[in-house]
């Protein structure tokens, strides 16, 4: 049963369309990853979805919603982590929390949801003192005020670094048993092999390619096709991890 | 309204806890009121000089026609004594000469009635008279005696002058600055964007930004008054609550309108960075041109039209009207309305080029 259902979508910025009319599907429970180069579209097609642009043509609903007519409802039901967003300055992490929940007419505990990302400690610190990683987490203890079904996250891992990154793995992880469903953009293929269920390979607007990331490969490897490098049984981000410990370098 | 309050607590928070916020809108205006305050600079009022003539003889009209002849000063013709003090109480003028009925008779006599203190002013008057005199000395009779006479009012001088103006002023400088640099910051940060993909609209936002921003208005126009009274021992409001009321009430209604402005600014602003320039650009003017630091009477003539359109001007004669001569709404209507009318005018350009981001 989908709860995301995209069809023919499309945008244009002029006379550039950087959306050009793609279609997919996602599960709910899924996590499902939009990968791509740098201005593929990603981002165009989860604002779309986000209910921050409007499309120029097509239709996306979301828990049959449609998104474009009932964004409202939509935005009820989602949480957004978006790319590069500051909040408040001069107001704590706490107090951010608690005024987003109050935007949802939501009664939650500020506490538990920055425990629940390892912010508990921070709670009384101002959003420009946290690290590039703790930010990150912010956003998305801000996205989960509204207890949504479905979970955006935009580039979440983008500049992190390795420990900061598994660490965000984990909790995106943590929604998932939940049964909550999550659509991840990124353009970091092992993120993606990682967390994602089933991947949509976009560029220039365009879906290449659905399907999930074993199947993808072996569909290569099938065809005949040979790494260039030698796979061995660990990678060089397993040898930093293995020296420098798994715990995170914020405090 | 539990997301209004929200936005207008989280505002007020964010306010108190930014050091460069409290040093703009609340350190800076006390200060430069106190130091002008206390510079007590005499003989601001208008170099204007009432005459009421109840002698009406031919030499008076005499006198008076070569009075108006005079380039240092300008000479307002006046009917009754009521109405001289009056004008001398608001500054509109700066003293006032009366031609007694005796004139003619050997003990005629011309008086001068300047503030208490106001030597100076006494001491240009009455050379004005006396060259006045010998100017037309063939035709007059005889020379008339020169009599001083200091008037008993309230006159609270520079420092009761200058408290209102600098209130007017704190509330422009807040409103316009407040908005133009948080919008700015928001819009920079994606905060805006952010709120944008919740359910609530960022007018929310806006609007529970100027609640708080109208709440430290009010509370700042009323500091600086309350210090007025107790660091420069000035009265306010002579005295009436209908005068407090009103100045509440126009701190409420000014506030409103200069964070409009600030909006408008924001909006009509051709790039996000050039709106603090443009809020420099419609401030600037208003600080000389509207009557904060002296009376726009002193500002020739066409730059008193000017004056006259600027909606500094009003608020500031406002307030002046309650805080020193204890006006209450109903006789500050004129200033009243003209606030008013530039709030409307205001909020019709926000309505019509508001821009989310």
């Amino acid at each position: 049963m989908p709860i995301i259902q995209v069809k023919k979508l499309k945008k244009k910025y002029g006379e550039f369309e950087a959306v050009r009319g793609i279609d997919f599907e996602v599960d709910e429970g899924e996590v499902f990853g939009l990968l791509g180069p740098n201005g593929a579209g990603k981002t165009t097609t989860v604002e779309i979805l986000e209910g921050l642009i409007k499309s120029t043509s097509g239709e996306a609903f979301i828990d049959d919603l449609d998104v474009s007519k009932d964004t409202k409802s939509v935005k009820k039901i989602i949480g957004v982590q978006l790319q590069s967003v500051n909040f408040f300055e001069k107001l704590s992490l706490f107090e951010i929390v608690e005024l987003f929940s109050t935007l949802y007419s939501y009664t939650v505990d500020p506490g538990k949801i920055l425990e629940r990302v390892g912010l508990s400690n921070k709670k009384d610190s101002y959003f420009k003192t946290l690290s590039g990683g703790q930010k990150q987490r912010l956003s998305i203890a801000v996205a989960l005020v509204n207890n949504p079904k479905v979970l955006f996250f935009d580039e979440p891992t983008t500049g992190l670094d390795p420990q900061a990154r598994r660490n965000l793995w984990e909790l995106i992880k943590s929604f998932q048993e939940e049964g909550k469903t999550v659509v991840l953009t990124t353009h970091y293929m092992e993120e993606a092999e990682e967390l994602c269920d089933r991947v949509a390979i976009i560029d220039e607007g365009k879906i290449i390619k659905i399907n999930s990331p074993s199947n993808l490969i072996d569909e290569l490897t099938k065809s005949g096709f040979k790494s260039s490098k030698k796979m061995r049984e660990a990678t060089l981000e397993d040898v930093f991890i293995d020296l420098t410990g798994k715990s995170l370098r914020e405090d | 309204m539990k997301i209004y309050l929200s936005f207008t607590i989280a505002a007020s928070k964010m306010f108190f806890r930014r050091k460069s916020s409290i040093f703009w809108s609340l350190f800076f205006p006390v200060v430069t009121m106190l130091v002008f305050g206390n510079a007590n600079i005499l003989g601001y009022s208008a170099p204007n000089v009432g005459l009421i003539d109840y002698a009406n003889t031919d030499n008076s009209r005499l006198i008076t026609e070569s009075l108006k002849q005079s380039k240092s000063t300008e000479i307002q013709l006046i009917l009754s004594e009521n109405e001289a003090i009056e004008l001398l109480t608001k500054g509109s003028i700066a003293s006032y000469i009366t031609i007694n009925s005796s004139y003619n008779n050997s003990e005629s006599e011309i008086i001068i009635t300047t503030r208490k203190d106001d030597f100076a002013e006494k001491e240009v008057v009455s050379n004005l008279i006396n060259s006045v005199m010998l100017e037309n000395k063939n035709s007059l009779e005889e020379l008339s005696n020169i009599k001083s006479n200091i008037a008993d009012i309230n006159y609270q001088g520079y420092k009761g002058f200058i408290i209102p103006g600098i209130a007017a002023m704190a509330i422009m400088q807040n409103g316009i600055f407040s908005v133009v640099f948080t919008l700015l910051s928001y819009k920079n940060q994606g905060v805006l964007r952010r709120l944008q993909a919740t359910p609530i609209s960022p007018s929310h936002f806006i609007v529970g930004h100027l609640i708080s921003r109208v709440t430290i208005i009010i509370l700042q126009t009323f500091l600086l008054l309350i210090m007025g009274v107790f660091i420069l021992g000035v009265s306010i409001g002579q005295g009436s609550i209908m005068a407090w009321i009103n100045i509440l009430l126009l701190s409420l209604l000014g506030g409103v309108l200069f964070l409009s402005i600030g909006l408008a600014i924001s909006s009509l602003a051709p790039s996000e960075d050039s709106a603090p320039a443009l809020a420099n650009l419609v401030t600037f003017p208003m600080l000389f041109l509207s009557g904060v630091f002296f009376p726009i009477d002193f500002l020739p003539k066409f730059v008193g039209y000017v004056s006259n359109v600027l909606p500094l001007t009003h608020l500031a004669q406002g307030i002046r009207l309650s805080a020193l001569y204890g006006n209450s709404t109903l006789t500050t209507l004129p200033q009243i309305g003209i606030t008013i009318l530039w709030l409307a005018i205001a909020f019709s350009i926000c309505a019509f080029t508001f821009k989310w981001e």
